[in-house]
């Protein structure tokens, strides 16, 4: 990313945490998968 | 006792890409491959140093530093419009829009910022190329990062824009 010129330096350190505090844990998204066609009979001769 | 310059942090913009981390869908920077962990703040390394190839190699040092072009970067709105896609339809990646909240040491510049540490405020996600099911599982796996995730359902990068500078406001 172009950012230009450089222009001042400082330091931050936040009175508060920006990081949230990890929320409850979740099961993880749910793979659906295709259900498996039928398999079609095979005609006999 | 250093005493800091600031107590808030320093906010800008960025985007990512969404991609699947083989778990769940995950922030990945757009530049470097580096995904964004949750819950935890990203921390900025040199990668510089690291280049054998290159005629000039720096000396390893903490990100970022004056000279060198390392940190966590992020920037000014019109900035970030440059590294958009005209239309969303053209790329394979679904690309995320964002604030990011930045501290540490921070480099300003004319455009944005390089710092220490980051972690996303908001997330906004372009969704008019994604089916309803892709869209809702996309926003629902970035959710985990614990910030707002807000659709936006323009189809180019100035409609998105202006709806995500209205909604961020």
């Amino acid at each position: 990313m172009e950012l230009g010129k450089p222009q001042r330096v400082y330091t931050v350190e936040p009175a508060e945490s920006p990081v949230p505090a990890r929320p409850p844990a979740t099961p993880e998204r749910e793979r659906i998968e295709p259900e498996p066609k039928p398999v079609e009979p095979v005609p006999r001769p | 006792m250093i005493v800091p310059d600031y107590v808030e942090p320093t906010v800008g913009w960025r985007v990512w890409h969404a991609v699947d981390d083989g778990v769940s869908t995950s922030l990945l920077s757009v530049v470097h491959k580096t995904f964004w962990p949750r819950c935890a703040p990203l921390e900025a390394t040199c990668r510089c140093f690291r280049l054998s190839v290159w005629p000039f190699r720096r000396t390893r040092h903490e990100a970022p530093a004056s000279g060198c072009t390392c940190g966590i970067y992020a920037a000014n709105v019109e900035t970030v419009r440059l590294y958009l896609p005209d239309h969303f339809g053209t790329t394979r990646r679904v690309p995320v829009i964002g604030r990011v909240a930045l501290w540490g040491e921070v480099h300003e510049h004319e455009h944005g910022w390089r710092a220490t540490y980051a972690y996303p405020k908001c997330l906004f996600v372009p969704v008019a190329n994604l089916s309803s099911l892709a869209a809702a599982a996309v926003i629902d796996d970035l959710r985990r990062y614990a910030v707002p995730v807000l659709a936006l359902r323009g189809t180019n990068a100035d409609t998105v824009l202006d709806e995500l500078t209205t909604l961020a406001a």
